[in-house]
């Protein structure tokens, strides 16, 4: 039988702050208060289980903006289905996580 | 100040970072450090922008930084689960027995390229050591082996012949040749023969009583000081007090002792003074090591080894009383499985035994027979603990590694222990109980075998089946 994805606690957390608007490691970070330690490899399990994609930011906005380019992470149409499931799990998710715009 | 101290600081850190890359397998390693040096970029500047340079701010970086190593090992264990055979072959008894020839073959290659366990080969060594003034001197034996008399009997398991030499400075001269200071090595005039060295003789020369003493030329020497004439053999030179006549040249193996002779004057009553440095030659003997009976150390331990095995009472498990057993063909296939891999680390266990040996004490050593038989002891019964471990987790139908393992029982009920485990056999044969709190009734693994009811959850995916 073919492993399906894991939605742990972290996983919904992750997926929620993606789907809130924080889509670059450091601020997936801050928003979730998880160490960088357990951040990252949860986004690359996410990533190979096709809940997440990511994608580098273009070198010329970077420059523009003087600052090093950005990976960006999205959810996939599987990630919105799994952030769903984790919603209807973990009700407090939501609340959790703020949108992006609104914290800033 | 503070500009260099934060420069000093995002170095430090991205050190720290080039450290954990280093985990990283190498195709990933590119991008996975342009992301973490990314994210160090803001969470230095939140730091350093929210208290500046601080105890707290760098600590905040560091442990940032050290999640990087947590990244990097997962990404490295990831790749190597990604490498793994597949659990179909990690798990048969063909991979098994593979790798247990392949050890087999490289200890007992070991074993032979071993030179002194090189039998029948033609290598030949010479080791030497000094006498006279019990310095160590280049050379591979105990320097106290003459001083010792318990190591002689085993020396003698090694060596075939030895010699002894004194090495001294002397003025050498003759009719045609101005007086030349050489470093003579006086020998015994069967020197050469025992410790087999390579000489090249001349010329027939007289060694009746009488006669001359011979002076065997280094072929430097010869080359130097006679410009290689062929025909200097038989000529006769003052060395020292003594006259002797040329009668060979040596070269190679010869050239490489201690004292660097520049002749060797072969003579049974020494003349050197009682100051030169002396030196005992042994020839290693080439016919091998397992000739004088070292063999039965290893087997003696293995024999051991054995014995304990058969007082242990090893069990690979019973049938459940409700169970059939599998058919007499499947279980003579695991019989045979099982001989042929004790067969297997027996014979490992024996070069091994060999190896260790080899490698860890010096050919002399009175400790070599010693280890000898332990790590043979040790080593087959390690190897039988392993073989029957590893046979009681194999299905006895297809041979395969039992797998899913799952704690079964009531915890609550049993101190808190569960009461057994049980795993499955991948393709449907068994399944293996294995007790963790043993009673009276249930005290050894228990197989029970799957009739062909159970075949239907082992069945490979197929086509979606059509009803009726």
């Amino acid at each position: 039988m073919a492993r399906g994805p894991v939605l742990t606690h972290i996983t919904g957390l992750i997926l929620q702050a993606i789907d809130a608007g924080f889509v670059y490691g450091f601020t997936i970070m801050q928003m979730t208060g998880l160490p960088s330690g357990t951040i990252y490899p949860a986004m690359r399990r996410m990533e190979e289980d096709q809940l997440i994609r990511s994608r580098w930011e273009r070198q010329a906005i970077a420059d523009q903006e003087q600052r090093p380019p950005r990976k960006y992470y999205q959810l996939t149409a599987t990630g919105r289905s799994a952030l769903e499931a984790s919603r209807k799990r973990y009700p407090l998710l939501a609340r959790l996580v703020p949108n992006a715009e609104a914290k800033s | 100040m503070m500009a260099s101290i934060q420069i000093a600081v995002r170095y430090v850190h991205l050190g720290f970072l080039w450290g954990a890359s280093l985990l990283v397998p190498s195709a990933k390693r590119s991008e996975w450090s342009q992301e973490w040096r990314t994210e160090l970029w803001y969470v230095l500047r939140e730091c350093f922008s929210e208290r500046g340079v601080s105890p707290r701010s760098i600590r905040k970086t560091t442990t940032f930084c050290m999640g990087a190593y947590r990244d990097a090992t997962w990404l490295r264990r990831r790749s190597w689960q990604e490498q793994q055979l597949p659990l179909e072959v990690r798990s048969s008894a063909a991979l098994c027995l593979l790798l247990l020839i392949a050890i087999l073959l490289a200890t007992w290659r070991i074993t032979h390229i071993s030179p002194r366990v090189a039998a029948g080969t033609s290598r030949i060594e010479v080791h030497s050591w000094r006498v006279s003034d019990r310095r160590a001197a280049p050379c591979d034996c105990p320097v106290d082996f003459i001083g010792e008399g318990r190591s002689l009997p085993t020396a003698r398991l090694f060596f075939d012949g030895f010699s002894h030499y004194k090495v001294a400075w002397e003025m050498v001269w003759a009719e045609a040749m101005p007086g030349t200071e050489w470093t003579v090595a006086q020998a015994g005039s069967d020197f050469f023969a025992v410790l087999h060295l390579p000489m090249r003789s001349m010329e027939r020369v007289g060694t009746g009583p009488g006669a001359f003493p011979q002076l065997v030329l280094s072929q430097e020497t010869w080359i130097r000081d006679f410009g290689g004439d062929p025909n200097i053999g038989g000529a006769k030179l003052h060395v020292g007090s003594m006259d002797a006549i040329v009668a060979g040249v040596t070269f190679g193996a010869s050239m490489g002792l201690p004292g660097k002779a520049n002749a060797w004057l072969l003579s049974a009553d020494p003349q050197i003074g009682a100051d030169a440095a002396e030196f005992v030659a042994g020839h290693l003997s080439p016919v091998g090591y397992f000739n004088y009976g070292r063999w039965a150390l290893s087997v003696g331990g293995i024999f051991l080894g054995l014995l304990l095995m058969a007082v242990a009472h090893p069990s690979i498990g019973e049938y459940g009383s409700g169970s059939h057993k599998p058919p007499l063909r499947s279980r003579s296939r695991s019989w045979a499985f099982l001989m042929a891999k004790i067969s297997l680390l027996l014979a490992i266990a024996y070069f091994a035994s060999v190896d260790l040996d080899c490698s860890l004490v010096q050919p002399l050593s009175q400790f070599s027979g010693c280890i000898q038989a332990g790590s043979s002891f040790a080593f087959c019964y390690l190897g039988l603990n392993w073989a029957f471990r590893d046979q009681q987790r194999r299905c006895p139908v297809c041979l395969r590694r039992m797998a899913h393992p799952i704690d079964v029982g009531q915890p609550s009920r049993t101190f808190l222990s569960w009461n057994g485990t049980e795993l499955l056999c991948e393709r449907g044969h068994t399944l293996l109980h294995i007790p963790l709190v043993r009673t009276s009734w249930f005290e050894v693994q228990r197989w029970v075998c799957l009739d062909q009811s159970w075949q239907f959850l082992f069945a490979p995916p197929g086509p979606p089946s059509t009803l009726p």
